[in-house]
């Protein structure tokens, strides 16, 4: 694979949202607005760009005996950063995501990819993987608590934190509520799987019909 | 011979891990270092302007060391707010349960027992619900904003003047019972007895300088 395809991977073929299903929780409680949505998928980015790198780097060092305790101290350190610059460049992002900051340490997709990926791969291509990954997980964030925030809250693109009010799509008290609580979470990502799966078969359908009448 | 490389074996990973460790341990020494006068800067600020928010006017704030006795059970801090070095008033934060949560706001009262503006600093109440609490809509009507001791608001289904929000009396009926919770610590501060009541209240009595 070339170094555009390990990136382009993350994004459609397997993105860890709607490919793989990795790192749900996080997923389920922050996509309540699109602002939220970003700023998760933006820290997980970060975290699994640095993880994938120096994993990378140390894959030959890292015993492969300790290498999962190896690996959660390298994300957990990265981690710890993004938590304490968010904590004081965007308070209000930071308390709106809370726990869910600490909670990157044990997201699926980071130990996945430094299992899976890092650990196999040079640094040029655990980077764009990392690159690839953070930003499929966070378009498919973003993608989420867009129809949330629209749907749920009537709202798009809240962000008080950065003096954004938002647009309001739908009139008040017209607004599908249910969405932006906890159920709406899981009915909004399931319907947008099924979206997916249908899409990416119809896709693929038309790919071999297409390759056969090449032939 | 191979009992010596499987100790040497065994000394590398405890190494490799250590080292590891220690590392991390020294960039997040330094992360720390540099964001936490910050991070501390910020929740300074944000407790001030939440103060002033409460209690327009006041310049000087100091928070009481210990709670008055008799408190309500949701108090959690009290700030005496001065202007000119004399107290004009109290801010009370307090914590009452809403449905999803402890509801945690400020309120500010005058000297003279009125209250002078409230915040939510965080809740977790229902979105699109309870969560209104935080809008104008319900914080700046009349019958909170112009309340005090001796007007106590309460909701109308309770026989008060404060209109809930639809659907959310839980979450607005803990807010009324954090400004009437902050009231009572007003009282305790600036009671006539105490003989700290405000300039308001004395000319009412008609036994001040006139």
């Amino acid at each position: 694979m070339k170094r555009w395809q390990v990136f382009a991977n993350g994004i459609f073929r397997e993105n860890p949202i709607f490919r793989l299903v990795l790192g749900m929780c996080p997923t389920l409680a922050v996509s309540t607005a699109v602002v939220n949505g970003l700023g998760m998928g933006l820290a997980a980015t970060f975290v699994l760009v640095c993880s994938n790198v120096i994993i990378s780097l140390l894959r030959n060092v890292i015993p492969k005996e300790v290498r999962i305790p190896c690996y959660i101290v390298v994300i957990a350190t990265f981690v710890t950063i993004v938590d304490k610059v968010m904590a004081a460049s965007a308070p209000g992002l930071h308390q709106v995501l809370g726990i869910f900051i600490p909670l990157i340490v044990v997201n699926c997709i980071i130990l996945g990819r430094a299992e899976a990926f890092a650990s196999k791969n040079t640094v040029g291509r655990a980077f764009m993987d990392g690159l690839g990954m953070g930003i499929g997980f966070t378009l498919g964030l973003v993608l989420l608590s867009f129809f949330r925030e629209v749907l749920g809250e009537g709202m798009l693109l809240v962000a008080e934190d950065f003096g954004f009010t938002g647009w309001r799509i739908i009139p008040e008290d017209n607004q599908a509520l249910m969405l932006i609580l906890p159920p709406g979470a899981f009915i909004t990502l399931g319907l947008l799987l099924a979206g997916i799966n249908k899409l990416s078969a119809k896709l693929s359908a038309a790919k071999d019909l297409a390759g056969k009448g090449g032939e | 011979m191979s009992k010596n490389k499987k100790i040497m074996e065994q000394l590398r990973l405890v190494l490799v891990l250590t080292l590891i460790a220690a590392f991390s341990g020294g960039i997040l020494a330094v992360v720390n270092h540099l964001t936490e006068p910050r991070i501390k800067e910020l929740e300074r600020q944000a407790t001030n302007e939440a103060l002033a928010l409460c209690l327009p006017g006041a310049g000087d704030f100091q928070k009481e060391e210990s709670l008055p006795a008799g408190a309500g059970a949701d108090v959690s801090e009290v700030y005496l707010g001065y202007v000119n070095n004399e107290p004009a008033g109290v801010v009370v934060k307090v914590e009452p349960r809403g449905y999803g949560g402890k509801i945690s706001m400020m309120v500010g009262v005058t000297a003279g027992g009125k209250v002078a503006g409230v915040k939510i600093l965080s809740h977790s109440e229902t979105p699109g619900l309870g969560a209104k609490i935080k809008k104008d809509d319900f914080l700046q009507q009349a019958a909170i904003r112009e309340s005090g001791l001796e007007n106590p608001p309460a909701l109308v289904r309770d026989g008060g003047k404060v209109e809930a929000i639809t659907n959310a009396t839980i979450s607005c009926r803990a807010v009324v019972r954090g400004i009437n919770q902050a009231l009572a610590v007003a009282e305790s501060f600036f009671a006539p007895a105490d003989g700290r009541l405000g300039t308001e209240a004395d000319g009412e009595r008609g036994d001040g300088e006139g």
